[in-house]
């Protein structure tokens, strides 16, 4: 009987230890796939619209990205970085849709985009919870930054009233005009950026005789410009704080209804961007512009970065490529530092918070807001080389969202 | 004094692209009893197509000449592949258009992309003439001469040839006129080519000024609606006083009410769908 005892056991024993070895191995198993995940690719989700009145910036924008990304061979330490493109289609809802598919499908560690500032609005709340880094690469959605700010929203690009608003103050104080008559589009972004205009013009001291909305995409501009035409003698100049296909249409119709030369007019840099001069042609000649950017801007980084874009595209830059590549630095420069662990959020975002590289248009940081601080870039529309193109003229350096006109 | 001049020509300008648009829409559903909600689709193959054109020869001139009739023959293929096969059953054939409207978006979208696409006008096109001090420009004064144009020549087909009584016919009592022998369905198909030539023909003339985008079909089929819902559906003449009531509604709206831009011509959609549903010209 013992041997019999003994060899039971003995076979017990050998079964615990099976046991114990199995569930040992299993949780070896379990943890080397999770160190695995570790090792994968930096997901980054972009939101870009690829389709509606948004669509212009929206491709340019991928194009600026994707030269970063090509620069660094999409790699970050020892981490290869995957790009995800998803379009909201210049509308909310779809963005909202893919926002969701973004970061609960394809579970990136970070988002860039909007450029609609009404998604931005809508994304702030989900990615707040989510605790998902988002850098705003265009939305200028001003209180985001502000009354609505979250620790996970940061803005390269600019707040909608910190361009305007200098604008509007150098419309007065430089250019000397005194009445102005606005044209904006009606929706959140072309609001509030329009909106900025006319406050740091009055702001100045400045009247604004006629403020002129017209939906985001609307078709025919003729009645607004025929508007605007009445009303010309009552004012010094016209600020056209418009982008997309309604910058094309209206700064055509300035020439087709007569309007060109009569008053001077002052416009926001994407109106006239490189995007759209070669569709704009000689209506846009002369014309003055606001911007954060200047392509002919006589700094090595932006020579660099111009280089670098002909090579991979063979065409000139536009302020959207240059914008891009100017967020998609930052938020590389930040995965560095963290050698690629941007899974670590908090450790991610405090590198981001304090990071500092020079770009394009300047050296650049956040403000303690996480805002982009900017140098507000006149520029003119000339012709060189028989391509019409936005030459720098001056600037109006370190612009925070907090700005103050000087005594 | 000249802002209602301009501000008229204007709503007078886009009504009579509208006319163009919605004149086939009116007597397709007069004659066939269907609405084609791929009329939309018909202006924006036009314009997409006028934009192809205009890219591989660099003639406007061959884009406003041959991108209606390409849409004209896509709206036979339609017709014979698809519409044919529910022929008598009418919802099924108004979800066949829409059907249509959906792929031809979507087909559209794939081919020319996403971003909104502008046709460049002849140079001739670029001056504008001074009328009461002033600038209109000539390029809307030549989509005017063509609405104009193309109202009196429908007109003179409807009301004096023989074929065009035929349609009439065909509009009061279909049943009767194929009893008399006429040929029917090669009757239907010949009007239903012609509505579709005449909106691609509005998508390459609207092309310079609106331009083309993802969504256009769907934006110009909601004015389409428009047009014939207030002047009547089955009548040209409800057609044409429907686009020139739609256009300068829409263009005075604007100028005036900049913030209701988006209502200006559903509010007297609206009203006339309460006061006299057939619309102002419409056979029931």
């Amino acid at each position: 009987m013992m041997s019999n005892a003994g060899s039971w056991a003995k076979r017990a024993g050998v079964r615990w230890a099976g046991v114990l070895g199995g569930v040992l191995l299993s949780v070896l198993l379990a943890a080397a796939p999770a160190g695995a995940q570790t090792a994968g690719p930096i997901k980054i989700g972009v939101l870009h619209d690829l389709t509606g009145p948004l669509s212009v910036m929206g491709k340019d924008f991928n194009e600026g990205l994707k030269l970063y990304m090509s620069e660094i061979n999409y790699q970050v330490a020892t981490r290869k970085i995957e790009l995800i493109f998803e379009d909201p289609e210049s509308k909310v809802d779809p963005g909202i849709t893919k926002m969701r598919k973004l970061v609960e499908k394809d579970k990136v560690n970070l988002i860039l985009g909007p450029i609609n500032s009404g998604l931005a609005y809508a994304m702030r709340d989900y990615v707040d919870r989510n605790k998902i880094p988002t850098v705003l690469t265009m939305a200028t959605a001003t209180d985001l930054t502000q009354g609505k700010s979250s620790p996970y929203v940061f803005r390269t690009s600019y707040g909608s009233e910190q361009l305007n608003v200098v604008a509007g103050w150098y419309a007065l104080k430089k250019l000397g005009y005194k009445r102005a008559i606005v044209m904006g589009l009606d929706y959140t972004g072309g609001r509030e950026q329009a909106g900025g205009f006319v406050k740091g013009f009055k702001q100045a001291g400045g009247t604004v005789v006629g403020e002129i909305y017209a939906p985001l995409g609307t078709a025919d501009w003729a009645p607004y410009l025929t508007k605007v035409k009445a009303d010309l003698d009552k004012t010094d100049f016209v600020a056209i704080v418009l982008w997309g296909p309604d910058a094309i249409r209206v700064i055509r119709g300035f020439t087709e209804y007569g309007l060109k030369g009569v008053k001077p007019v002052f416009v926001h840099g994407n109106a006239v961007d490189e995007a759209l001069l070669p569709s704009e042609g000689d209506a846009a000649l002369g014309i003055l512009s606001f911007l954060t950017y200047s392509p002919t801007v006589n700094t090595p980084e932006n020579q660099r970065f111009k280089e670098l874009f002909r090579k991979q595209y063979a065409k000139e830059p536009s302020s959207y490529h240059e914008m891009t590549y100017l967020a998609a630095k930052v938020v590389g420069e930040a995965i560095r530092h963290v050698n690629g662990k941007i899974e670590d959020t908090p450790r991610f975002m405090a590198e981001l918070r304090k990071i500092q590289v020079e770009t394009p248009q300047g050296s650049f940081r956040f403000d303690d807001k996480q805002n982009a601080i900017i140098d507000l870039h006149i520029r003119k529309v000339e012709k060189m080389n028989g391509v019409l193109v936005n030459t720098y003229l001056e600037r109006v350096p370190g612009i925070a969202q907090a700005w103050t006109p000087p005594r | 004094m000249s802002f209602w001049l301009i501000q008229t020509l204007n709503g007078v300008s886009f009504g009579m692209l509208l006319f163009l648009l919605s004149a086939g829409l009116s007597l397709i559903f007069g004659l066939m009893r269907i609405i084609n909600l791929a009329h939309g689709s018909f202006y924006l193959l036009g314009a997409y197509l006028g934009i192809g054109i205009m890219g591989a020869t660099g003639s406007f001139w061959f884009a406003l000449a041959f991108a209606p009739v390409a849409v004209a023959g896509i709206s036979v293929v339609l017709q014979r592949l698809l519409l044919d096969r529910v022929a008598g059953n009418e919802l099924g054939q108004v979800l066949m258009t829409f059907g249509f409207l959906l792929i031809a978006s979507d087909v559209s979208l794939w081919i020319w992309g996403g971003a909104p696409l502008m046709l460049e006008k002849p140079r001739v096109f670029d001056a504008s003439v001074e009328l009461a001090g002033a600038a209109f420009p000539v390029y809307r004064l030549m989509i005017t001469a063509v609405g104009m144009a193309a109202a009196l020549g429908l007109w003179l087909l409807i009301e004096r040839t023989r074929i065009g009584a035929i349609v009439r016919a065909g509009v009061d009592d279909s049943e009767m006129v194929q009893g008399i022998g006429v040929n029917l369905p090669l009757m239907t198909s010949l009007v239903f080519a012609l509505g579709a030539l005449l909106a691609g023909l509005s998508g390459v003339l609207a092309g310079p000024i609106l331009g083309v985008y993802p969504g256009a079909d769907f934006a110009v089929v909601m004015f389409a609606f428009a047009v014939v819902v207030i002047g009547g559906l089955g009548s040209l003449n409800g057609a044409f006083w429907g686009s020139l009531f739609v256009g300068l509604v829409d263009n005075f709206g604007k100028a005036m009410f900049p913030e209701f831009a988006m209502f200006t011509i559903f509010v007297p959609m609206a009203i006339v769908l309460a006061v006299r549903p057939t619309g102002i010209f419409g056979k029931a």
